[in-house]
């Protein structure tokens, strides 16, 4: 049931772009030079447009990026919801663990580190929201009790080292303690506890479009 | 004026646009050494300054929150101020209005997020670089008392990896609050003057969180020895080494808070 984790593109800076730059990107699309500041409003209609989020069969947000024929987007005038994040519950996915691993690289254009891979939703909805709401206090409770009991855990959240996310799903699943991904990030970021979705030993995979990881020099390190 | 040097640098700044063609406009990023950074913005892409700055100055780095103890936290509180409209926890900032210059709408949006989770217990400094942009909290997004301001500059400084005397393995010392040995792996002491308390990490947590029942990471307490107050943060980075800018903190309990002590 894991999906691959969708890289959602974040937009370009249209605003920082020159008058020709802008012009070059419209006419892509099919679009005829505009005054400066239409440009840069319509590259973003058209952004937005072709990186919609669509539901799957399953009712989850799916983030696809397609690129429409040029006069359909040039032609709409509906805004389209752009949801680069989160549409609500479970969360599309992104290389945002890659965050840190690609740190060297060109830093206005990391993708978002909000972003969380869902892995399995939290499935109580035969049961009433009060009902839930208590439920999930005591898985809470149980989280709480769970990193206060392994002082090696706990030792190391005291010392400010980021949690690798799937470790500790994978430990909590382990103690009996069952809590979707979405909560247990609520949970952490309520605690101001660092956690990363990168796996441990890896260089990151996929940059997002625009990612110039070549540029180690700027900063960093 | 003095610059204060850090070790394990990690920060967050806010660069200003000087030249009246862009407008007063505002670039977010993130660092580990701030003198280089903005030195590598004014020079250009090809020097190592980011694309979107390139050939967009001069620019000033005015303002650069600082203390992430990882470079994943920094780079998280980046985005988020880059994009306080898609923060998950930014919903209830405001989008800039038409009165609020972007330095100003910057500065609202940073000023409320030291307050909220996940950064609002982090061990951060909030420093102006610059004092002439240099702006008040509003009286409604005051930070966390454990938050100092600071001005002036900051230079990042490499970690002395010195092991101080008696850290040895074999000397092992004996926790101040329950009395068990302590290794040096989960070993705290407390910096202050003619203090020699030590402890286990997990042991002082505990006694500080004792106010904070329901939280996991403490922010201050007082020193069950010599009743010093002490920052978590400070702690943690003097058992990693990082003594360059460690400091007491007058605790939010005693008379005088910090924003007393300002030199206006």
């Amino acid at each position: 049931r894991r999906r691959p984790p969708v890289p959602i593109t974040p937009m370009p800076h249209y605003s920082d772009m020159d008058t020709p730059e802008l012009k070059n990107k419209l006419s892509s699309f099919g679009v005829r030079p505009l005054p400066k500041r239409q440009m840069v409003l319509k590259l973003k209609e058209i952004h937005q447009y072709t990186h919609q989020l669509t539901s799957s069969p399953l009712g989850r947000a799916v983030s696809c990026a397609r690129f429409k024929e040029p006069t359909a987007p040039a032609a709409a005038s509906s805004p389209v919801k752009t949801n680069q994040e989160e549409a609500g519950d479970p969360l599309s996915a992104s290389q945002g663990s890659n965050a840190s691993s690609t740190a060297a690289s060109d830093e206005s254009e990391r993708s978002n580190p909000e972003l969380v891979l869902s892995s399995d939703g939290d499935s109580d909805s035969d049961v009433s929201s009060s009902q839930a709401a208590s439920r999930l206090q005591d898985r809470l409770q149980a989280v709480r009790s769970f990193i206060l009991s392994d002082s090696d855990l706990y030792g190391r959240i005291l010392q400010y080292q980021p949690l690798v996310l799937s470790q500790l799903q994978q430990q909590l699943k382990a103690a009996g303690i069952r809590l979707g991904a979405a909560k247990l990030v609520d949970y952490l970021d309520s605690q101001c506890i660092t956690f990363t979705t990168a796996k441990p030993g890896h260089t990151g995979g996929q940059a997002p479009s625009g990612n110039r990881a070549a540029r180690h020099k700027s900063d960093g390190r | 004026m003095m610059v204060v040097e850090v070790e394990s640098f990690f920060g967050v700044y806010m660069l200003y646009c000087t030249n009246p063609k862009f407008k007063g406009r505002i670039y977010i990023g993130f660092t580990v050494n701030p003198e280089r950074r903005i030195g590598q913005h004014n020079a250009g892409r090809h020097r190592g300054g980011a694309k979107r700055t390139s050939g967009r100055g001069p620019w000033e780095m005015v303002l650069i929150i600082h203390g992430f103890p990882s470079d994943i936290a920094a780079l998280r509180f980046e985005w988020a101020w880059q994009h306080p409209h898609s923060s998950r926890r930014l919903s209830h900032v405001s989008r800039r209005s038409k009165r609020e210059t972007s330095l100003q709408f910057h500065w609202r949006v940073v000023s409320n997020m030291l307050r909220v989770a996940p950064w609002s217990r982090l061990p951060l400094t909030a420093r102006w670089l610059r004092q002439e942009y240099r702006m008040d909290f509003d009286p409604g997004l005051q930070p966390p008392l454990h938050i100092p301001i600071a001005f002036g500059s900051v230079r990042a400084k490499k970690k002395q990896s010195l092991p101080s005397a008696g850290e040895d393995e074999d000397v092992m010392s004996v926790c101040f609050l329950c009395k068990a040995m302590v290794k040096v792996s989960e070993k705290l002491s407390c910096f202050l003057p003619s203090c020699g308390m030590v402890s286990h990490v997990v042991c002082l947590a505990k006694y500080f969180l004792r106010s904070e029942p329901s939280h996991l990471l403490p922010v201050e307490g007082q020193c069950p020895s010599c009743h010093g107050s002490v920052l978590w943060g400070s702690l943690i980075r003097h058992k990693h080494g990082c003594l360059g800018d460690l400091e007491e903190v007058i605790s939010s309990t005693s008379q005088s808070h910090w924003a007393d002590e300002l030199q206006m």
